[in-house]
């Protein structure tokens, strides 16, 4: 803004040849901009409109993979909202996307919370509290398959300990399946949510809890009424990343389950990818991978605007 | 002026990218050699296996590798690892790019094998094939090997037989359990008399990777043929082309009684508890320690997972072998699968394919083949013309297997025969809702045989 007034000012004032100069100055260097932003967008457009684009058109043909595709107009989808399989893989996804998530940011928030108050040990729970969501989803769920396991897995000895039964076979029930892979997701989840939530904690400023504090607010009235109207922006962007993640969480879910038993945990990224490379069914797997495209862009659009209408200053 | 320098600025901003993606594929170009014939220029042949680094998959190549490159110095082999989920999936898209690997593991019964064919993105390999008449070598798995196009295009280089049930003698004797003089099973029930025999003395009954995306569905490939007549079961195995008659259908009711086994497996608790949430290593490991009386496994175990086991003092007993039993008389007798699905080929974006296809030839020579897959890699043979029993080093607990297929012959197996995703990929999860009584053994064959139809018209 100082820079259009100042350029308008020397505009009037100048003589008529530095003016020129400026002007010129400016324009090569507005040229120079937009040519530096070339690249940018070209790699933009190669690796994300492209590929996009592609899915998109990939929905509307019959393709295996390989040769060239066929154009069957919108078959793809009405194939898909005829199949059951399908259904039931976006009520997985949901269930799965928007408990974990949910948890995550609840969680996370309560432990921004409490080491935000000068909990004893604070510091030493910053870091332990971080370090699920840096372990490598696949060796995360390699030790947790294990864990759940009947017999010899720890969560069963744990429970055994408590005098409650040890056989219990969570990933190998279509019932109880989703509860191992949901607790997984939150445990994974939680460390990343919990350290942009304790940043915005620790933003807010002291003076105002401490007048909550002198003038009486419990600690469940300042979080209430205080810590949460005031981080709400960040908890609303932090779960809708959430969501986001958990929804296409691919890696965790797969190495877990497979999708499996049966079809009881195929989540949408599993059912596009045994479409796409078991099936050989790459147009139903774009058309699924194009309608989750389309939700998660509608996640993405309410969280931003829940986010902006939540700020406070 | 300042628009014509305007245009030009744009005109070079977005030729650059252009010109250095064009200069980047010629670059790309300038080294590659078309690789159709054999000449004495170096050559680096890149070859994929299955992983893990170390394991006799890797360790086979490895030495065919070696003896290769002595006998042609300007030849380098460079191995390339694919995983057991990649190798019928994803690897399509990379055999299918310029950076497609000169020798491509392709499971025969994969997505991958029939679209490449289907495509004609395989080099046919019938010189080679004719060449050291390597179809009568094979035996009769060269038959379903040759396409309608009267080409060969992959080999196998081994073979393995699957559904075997590895027994732990010290746990079935404590158990009470006796396995039959000829090995097999007499019955369903009798098996899972057996299991509950085992649970009773403390023993998981059979271990089995429930979880697997393969191990539900092999079960089916051992009862089919027994529940079915020869005539029945040869339509199930091709009737899935649209060029043969279709003379079985799927809802009849052999397959209700070889998918009805499988149900009552589950149901008679002869599997190990949450086989449905673990995979094979899990059951083998279960196996290995002494937990479980059998384990549903294959003959590649006593060369890889038992040698290391042993080693390593968590295997302190000898397993012997047992048949899964015959759902009825209605079929063949009980025996053993054959496996030769692991082949190879040469994808025609191979930078060498002359080289690829000599270097193919020699690991399916005699000689490769006694080198890589028997002596090195502790594999069966895909051919018949090396003698096993000639090689003091090679597990004798497979040397018995292939007497005894050798004395009672072998059934083919469904699964491996069949494309994938009409066979195992779209039958394994049913099975796996079968055993969890979520779905009538009815209902599976009723889906079979509409995704047969649909299969049939979709070509």
């Amino acid at each position: 803004m100082t820079d259009l007034k100042d350029k308008k000012n020397s505009k009037q004032s100048s003589p008529s040849k530095p003016v020129k100069s400026t002007i010129g100055l400016a324009a090569t260097n507005r040229k120079w901009a937009i040519a530096s932003l070339v690249p940018v967008f070209l790699l933009l457009f190669l690796f994300l409109a492209l590929p996009a684009v592609n899915s998109i058109w990939l929905s509307f043909n019959k393709w295996p993979g390989i040769g060239t595709p066929e154009f069957i107009g919108l078959r793809n989808y009405e194939t898909l909202f005829t199949e059951d399989r399908f259904a039931e893989s976006v009520r997985i996804t949901l269930l799965y996307s928007f408990v974990a998530s949910f948890f995550i940011v609840g969680i996370a928030l309560l432990l921004a919370v409490a080491v935000s108050s000068n909990l004893k040990g604070s510091k030493f729970y910053r870091v332990i509290w971080f370090f699920p969501g840096v372990a490598p989803p696949t060796a995360v769920a390699i030790f947790w398959s294990l864990s759940f396991q009947p017999n010899f897995g720890a969560v069963n000895a744990i429970l055994g300990f408590f005098g409650l039964p040890t056989d219990n076979q969570w990933l190998a029930q279509s019932a109880t399946v989703m509860f191992p892979v949901i607790f997984v997701g939150i445990w994974v989840g939680v460390g990343f949510a919990f350290l942009v939530l304790l940043g915005a904690v620790e933003g807010i400023d002291v003076s105002l809890r401490e007048a909550a504090r002198i003038d009486g607010a419990s600690q469940r009235q300042q979080l209430f009424q205080i810590i949460i109207p005031l981080i709400a922006p960040v908890m609303f962007t932090i779960l809708t990343l959430q969501l986001i993640w958990n929804f296409n969480g691919f890696n965790l879910v797969f190495a877990m389950t497979q999708g499996g038993p049966g079809r009881s945990s195929e989540i949408l990224p599993i059912f596009t990818y045994v479409e796409a490379f078991r099936y050989g069914r790459f147009g139903p797997a774009s058309a699924a991978a194009v309608m989750a495209g389309v939700f998660l862009l509608i996640i993405g659009w309410l969280g931003i605007r829940l986010s902006r209408s939540r700020q406070v200053d | 002026m300042l628009r014509k320098s305007n245009s030009r600025l744009w005109g070079i901003a977005a030729s650059l990218p252009i010109a250095a993606l064009v200069l980047a594929g010629c670059a790309a170009d300038a080294g590659t050699d078309t690789g159709d014939a054999l000449t004495d220029d170096p050559v680096t042949l890149v070859v994929q296996f299955e992983v893990p680094e170390d394991g006799p998959d890797a360790r086979a190549w490895r030495a065919v590798a070696d003896a290769f490159t002595e006998a042609n110095p300007n030849v380098t082999i460079e191995l390339s690892g694919i995983t057991n989920e990649a190798k019928g999936g994803p690897n399509l898209q990379v055999l299918t790019s310029s950076e497609a690997p000169d020798i491509a593991l392709i499971p025969l019964n994969s997505n991958v094998y029939t679209q490449m064919v289907r495509a004609g993105e395989l080099v046919p390999l019938n010189d080679i094939f004719e060449e050291d008449n390597f179809p009568t070598r094979l035996g009769p798995p060269a038959a379903a090997l040759l396409q309608a196009d009267g080409n060969y295009y992959a080999a196998p280089n081994t073979v393995a037989y699957y559904n075997l049930l590895w027994t732990n003698p010290d746990a079935l004797a404590a158990a009470g359990v006796t396995v039959p003089e000829n090995r097999v099973f007499e019955s369903p029930a009798a098996l899972i008399e057996a299991g509950e025999k085992c649970k009773a003395a403390g023993y998981a009954g059979l271990a089995i990777g429930g979880g697997t995306n393969y191990q539900a569905s092999w079960m089916f490939d051992a009862a089919l043929p027994t529940a079915v007549s020869a005539t029945d079961f040869n339509n199930y195995l091709s009737s899935w082309k649209s060029n043969v008659n279709v003379t079985a259908d799927y809802t009849a009711p052999g397959v209700v009684a070889a998918l009805d086994a499988l149900g009552s497996y589950a149901a008679g608790g002869l599997y190990q508890d949450g086989y449905l949430g673990q995979d094979g290593p899990a059951a083998e490991a279960l196996f290995t320690t002494g937990g479980a009386c059998m384990l549903l496994s294959g003959s590649w175990l006593p060369g890889g997972t038992f040698a290391a086991a042993t080693e390593s003092g968590e295997m302190t007993f000898t397993p012997s072998f047992a048949v899964l039993p015959p759902v009825s008389d209605a079929g063949a007798p009980s025996r053993l699968t054959p496996y030769y699905g692991n082949a190879y080929g040469v994808p025609k974006q191979a930078k060498n394919p002359a080289w690829a296809k000599k270097l193919l030839q020699y690991y399916i020579s005699d000689a490769g083949q006694l080198l890589g897959a028997v002596q090195v890699g502790g594999f069966l043979p895909a051919v018949t013309t090396v003698d096993i029993n000639t090689v003091d080093t090679f597990p004798p607990l497979v040397k018995e297997i292939v007497a005894y297929v050798a004395e009672n012959g072998s059934n083919s197996g469904w699964t491996s025969e069949v494309p994938g995703a009409f066979g195992q990929t779209f039958l394994n999860p049913l099975i796996q809702q079968l055993q969890e009584g979520r779905i009538t053994s009815q209902e599976i064959a009723e889906l079979q045989q509409a995704e047969l139809e649909k299969v049939r018209a979709e070509g």
